[in-house]
């Protein structure tokens, strides 16, 4: 009898504490088991019996973030919460699910030995002197495609996303009478819902594109999307890599390496929402 | 001859209750009183046609433990708790189609799986898959996993996109994808597809290949309530090995003490009157197989 009230007591606890999580939002999207063995004592909100352990369920909370100062640009900040998050987060203030995503390993970039030889060098050269020194995102050139996480390869086939003759290519021709800003490149790229970036390939068909600082402006362009998966901005300066109608420079926009930066202040193991993000960054409590 | 087996499996698989402290007689029956105060039930309860009336006594025929049939198996119910059953449920029934028009029903290998790999499978996937396919096979009982060197012998093959096309019903735009056929609840074929050309990471590549084999061991529908990790979530990002709820799912999944190849609306009605029984020490809920389930 005693032992059933000790149990009840343990669940009626339990739940208080999962009510006040909830409450909180701190917390990330999904349920969180853990061996009771390791199980941080005094916190769960529901036990999960197996047949050969005991699980106690411990959502983790984000911790806070220690080093707010970075937030503080305002004009950074509102730009980053603009392309990082999704626009309906963005319109409604809504608890939109949609997490920060990141590359949570080292960037390892495979470029085909079929592209030229002075592009690829080109490519490398703008990598190295844009994105060296980010902190938490550490990106290397391999010659091992099987252990790249992102594959530039060379095709003659067309990878086109927007086809010619359709109404989208006639209206998006409109605005960008060279070319669209991805024509002849096209990635193939995913992530999972706690905002991990995994492996992407990019085709590009440098046949067609047929000038390297084309194929070099659409890569490097490319490229930046994969490391931040921002949204573009229809209407940014065309030095901005965020805007479409990016054109090359050999050294990025102050603004889109800042950015980067605040994207990859932290390492977040889950990425948080728009709403999360805004609660655990905001610098009024300094 | 399959199907008329199938339909007998799922109207055999039954659930039943035995009382410890009922004393039946030769035939299986008690008086109405004993039955009623074990059971709680009060004569309302009882439909009249299931009463016996012999003499002056009114008599209710206990099943468990005459034998319902020289064709049944009974194995006690498995009990798990609420949380894990209900997480059992969000994997196990995928809907097979959006239109709701056939039920969410579990499905499963009865016949074992012999797992073929076509020729241009890299020898790191083959092995990669191969060992974890044979950690499952061994710690889920009646999982049969095998590999096979002759096309003619299996009944799961993996390949890769881009090379001869082993199951031409598969999405031809998915980079990474499996297609099975079952008949009933009984998967007895199926494919898994990865393309190499996308999946360039052998790490990875082994990763996925990993994930979605996992999902054709039951036709499971992958949740996002799990952490990426578990091989029950969305995620291509899994671990390298089970991990103890996901191997304890896939355990029941296979177990029987419960009613395999049933509808969910059928395990969750069974659910709740086993629950009935859980905690009642001088009963005992059953589950009664057609012997052709364990039959190979």
């Amino acid at each position: 009898m005693i032992g059933k009230l000790r149990v009840g007591l343990l669940v009626t606890a339990l739940s208080l504490g999962w009510f006040s999580a909830a409450q909180d939002l701190n917390v990330e999207l999904f349920k969180n088991f853990v061996s009771i063995e390791h199980a941080q004592k005094g916190v769960g909100y529901e036990i999960l019996p197996l047949e050969n352990d005991t699980l106690i369920r411990q959502d983790r909370f984000y911790a806070k973030v220690q080093s707010k100062s970075i937030y503080k640009n305002d004009t950074v900040y509102r730009e980053y919460l603009k392309l990082a998050f999704s626009d309906a987060a963005l319109r409604k203030n809504i608890n939109s699910s949609v997490p920060i995503v990141q590359w949570k390993q080292r960037v390892n970039v495979y470029l085909d030995d079929k592209l030229p030889s002075t592009l690829s060098r080109s490519f490398k050269r703008f990598v190295k002197k844009n994105f060296d020194n980010i902190a938490n995102l550490e990106i290397q050139f391999t010659n091992h495609k099987d252990r790249a996480v992102i594959a530039f390869m060379n095709t003659s086939d067309s990878v086109y996303e927007i086809k010619p003759g359709t109404k989208s290519y006639e209206r998006y021709l409109k605005d960008y009478p060279d070319g669209l800003p991805f024509d002849h490149i096209k990635s193939n790229q995913s992530s999972d819902y706690n905002g991990t970036r995994n492996s992407a390939l990019v085709k590009i068909n440098y046949g067609a594109i047929a000038k390297e600082e084309v194929a070099l402006e659409k890569m490097v362009h490319m490229f930046y999307l994969l490391l931040t998966a921002f949204r573009l901005a229809a209407d940014g300066a065309p030095s901005r890599l965020a805007a479409y109608g990016y054109s090359y420079q050999e050294i990025a926009d102050p603004m889109d390496i800042a950015l980067l930066q605040m994207h990859y202040h932290i390492l977040w193991q889950t990425g948080p929402n728009y709403r999360e993000f805004k609660k655990l960054t905001s610098t009024n409590d300094e | 001859m399959m199907s008329k087996r199938i339909l007998l499996l799922i109207f055999t698989c039954i659930s039943f209750v035995g009382f410890a402290q009922l004393r039946p007689d030769s035939e299986g029956l008690v008086s109405i009183q004993d039955f009623m105060e074990e059971t709680k039930m009060t004569k309302k309860m009882i439909p009249d046609s299931a009463l016996i009336i012999r003499g002056n006594d009114t008599l209710i025929k206990i099943s468990g433990f005459t034998p319902l049939s020289e064709d049944l198996i009974s194995v006690p119910y498995d009990f798990r708790s609420r949380q894990f059953t209900d997480l059992y449920t969000t994997v196990a029934f995928k809907d097979p189609n959006v239109k709701d028009t056939v039920p969410a029903r579990m499905r499963y290998w009865k016949d074992g799986m012999r797992i073929y790999f076509a020729d241009e499978v890299e020898r790191s996937d083959v092995k990669g898959l191969t060992n974890f396919a044979q950690v499952i096979s061994s710690k889920v009982d009646s999982l049969d996993i095998s590999v096979v060197n002759k096309l003619e012998d299996a009944n799961y093959v993996v390949y890769y996109k881009d090379h001869y096309d082993f199951e031409p019903r598969m999405n031809t735009n998915n980079f990474l994808d499996y297609y099975l056929y079952w008949k009933g609840a009984y998967i007895n074929k199926g494919f898994l597809r990865v393309s190499k050309e996308r999946y360039f990471n052998d790490a990875e590549r082994l990763k996925l290949l990993k994930a979605y084999f996992f999902r054709t061991l039951g036709y499971f529908e992958p949740t996002r309530e799990l952490g990426c990790g578990s091989y029950f979530s969305t995620c291509s990002d899994v671990s390298e090995s089970l991990s103890q709820l996901d191997l304890e799912l896939l355990q029941y999944h296979y177990s029987y003490g419960v009613c395999k190849g049933v509808t969910q609306k059928t395990y969750l009605e069974q659910l709740e009157r086993a629950e009935e029984y859980r905690n009642k020490p001088r009963s005992k809920f059953f589950v009664s197989h057609h012997k052709s389930i364990f039959q190979k």
